[in-house]
């Protein structure tokens, strides 16, 4: 591998890749993947239950087995920051107790007490933010951006009925993806101009906090002038070609749900109505406490 | 041979800022995405934690084109602040980003405030306007996402207020200067100083 120079921003850009495996994942209909991966991320976040998170969990692992991308690549994401994570939710042990103090103590030494609370909380903490990551990859790794904004534009056109601006908003979802890669060349570019010209960025040690941020200023703001240049002369050559928005637009390519899609959507669904009901209805606590009484009699 | 006629009719409804709107929130996002992603967004303090610089494309656009167009930069920017921090997590910070709530949430609002503050005053003069905005527009990414740690009890309100000051504070001094230099020198307003126009 050559050395990276300070001038390369394109090897930073570590976004989910998309993995061409044509899969069963991979045909299901965009609106569909693009739904269940907005209601996971939801139920990740509002579901406080342990065991809710550990099937949201099971059902990622085996939408990843599906795809047939090694599950070694989903998982290089979440190792970074493994440490903080655990240091993280070592500080969610020991810290919640103080909030809801009424819990009774599993261990206790000192200022320092652990409860079944905290634990659940340091546990969940982990589990959400494997669930969301698995998640994100599973998405990326089976769509492709055009998928995605087809999928926005398709989602949201029942909605245009009423005025809201569906192809808009898709449009400029894709105008953002698409100027990704050239304003990222266009910063790199600025950057060896303004270095060719002696500019020295302020990588080196401390120095007048207000002379480094006026040596990032020819690099900042040609960018900013430069993007909103692009941006209102593409403007002008969509109008210039008599781009009149959405309204009776036809499309090249047309989302149909097959029977297949649907299926998906319903097993979707089924895992995270599973993962409420969990939730809501305490049930993590019933069989919490069927382990115990188990436990107990195996004791006795 | 219909439609040409059809879009002629449109075309005299449908203005063309529309589609100026559309363009500038999707590079806006875009230039929100890239300073993300590179060095460029994160401008070093002698404190140690950096200054970002990511929400001023959506001042920027909510100066420009108004509250929708922020509105709309705004959620690109807390979209991919949610994916950045959770693909690629650089600190202990970005396991809270990874929601919706700390991440999608404020920043819709950044748009708002800075469009707001910037209508509200720019009666008075254009250039405190655009200062204005840019100070508004950055103090309510601090505050509200700030806030929200604190309501999720990420964090003690003490550290949170010491964040404000010392992170908030100089955010919203760059972010100032930034909207003001760019957009004077785009409307092309006349400054005391001469020099040269980008």
């Amino acid at each position: 591998m050559t050395k990276r120079t300070e001038f390369e921003l394109f090897t930073k850009l570590s976004i989910g890749q998309y993995m061409p495996t044509d899969s069963i994942i991979h045909r299901i209909d965009p609106r569909i993947k693009l739904v269940l991966g907005i209601l996971l991320i939801c139920a990740a976040v509002g579901l406080g239950s342990v065991l809710s998170a550990v099937l949201l969990l099971i059902a990622v692992v085996f939408g990843l087995l599906l795809t047939r991308v090694q599950l070694r690549l989903a998982f290089t994401a979440l190792r970074p920051v493994a440490i903080f994570l655990i240091i993280l939710a070592l500080i969610q042990v020991f810290a919640v107790p103080r909030l809801g103090a009424e819990d009774e103590a599993i261990w206790q030494w000192r200022f320092l007490r652990v409860t079944h609370e905290s634990i659940t909380a340091g546990v969940l903490l982990i589990l959400r933010f494997v669930v969301i990551v698995l998640g994100l990859s599973l998405f990326s790794f089976c769509t492709t951006t055009t998928e995605l904004t087809h999928g926005i534009e398709h989602i949201l056109r029942p909605l245009q009925r009423i005025g809201f601006p569906a192809h808009e908003l898709a449009l400029t979802v894709n105008i953002a993806v698409r100027f990704i890669p050239i304003l990222m060349g266009e910063a790199e570019w600025l950057m060896k101009a303004q270095a060719s010209r002696g500019a020295d960025f302020g990588y080196g040690t401390r120095r007048g906090f207000f002379r480094r941020i006026k040596r990032l200023f020819p690099l900042f703001i040609p960018l900013f002038a430069q993007s909103l240049k692009h941006a209102y002369s593409l403007s002008e050559a969509m109008e210039a070609r008599c781009y009149v928005g959405g309204r009776g637009r036809t499309h090249f390519i047309r989302l149909r749900a097959k029977a297949g899609d649907y299926i998906a959507l319903l097993a979707g669904i089924s895992v995270i109505c599973t993962a409420a009901m969990i939730y809501f209805f305490h049930m993590d606590q019933l069989i919490w406490s069927m382990w115990k009484t188990l436990i107990r009699g195996g004791i006795h | 041979m219909v439609n040409v006629e059809n879009t002629y009719k449109r075309r005299n409804t449908l203005m063309s800022t529309n589609i100026r709107k559309i363009v500038i929130a999707g590079v806006m996002g875009a230039l929100s995405v890239v300073l993300s992603v590179t060095p460029l967004g994160f401008f070093p303090m002698p404190t140690g934690v950096s200054l970002t610089t990511m929400h001023i494309p959506v001042i920027l656009g909510a100066v420009l084109e108004g509250p929708v167009v922020g509105v709309v930069i705004g959620f690109i920017f807390g979209i991919f602040s949610l994916l950045r921090a959770a693909i690629a997590p650089q600190g202990p910070a970005d396991v809270w980003f990874v929601n919706p709530l700390v991440s999608v949430l404020p920043r819709l609002f950044i748009g708002i405030t800075a469009w707001l503050a910037y209508r509200a005053t720019r009666r008075i003069h254009e250039i405190p306007a655009l200062i204005i905005a840019g100070i508004v527009g950055s103090l309510t990414n601090t505050v509200l996402v700030l806030g929200v740690l604190g309501l999720l009890r990420k964090l003690p309100w003490a550290g949170i207020f010491g964040i404000a000051a010392i992170n908030g504070l100089p955010e919203a001094g760059l972010s100032a200067v930034v909207t003001f230099v760019i957009i004077a020198s785009w409307k092309k307003i006349e400054t005391r100083r001469k020099g040269s126009s980008i």
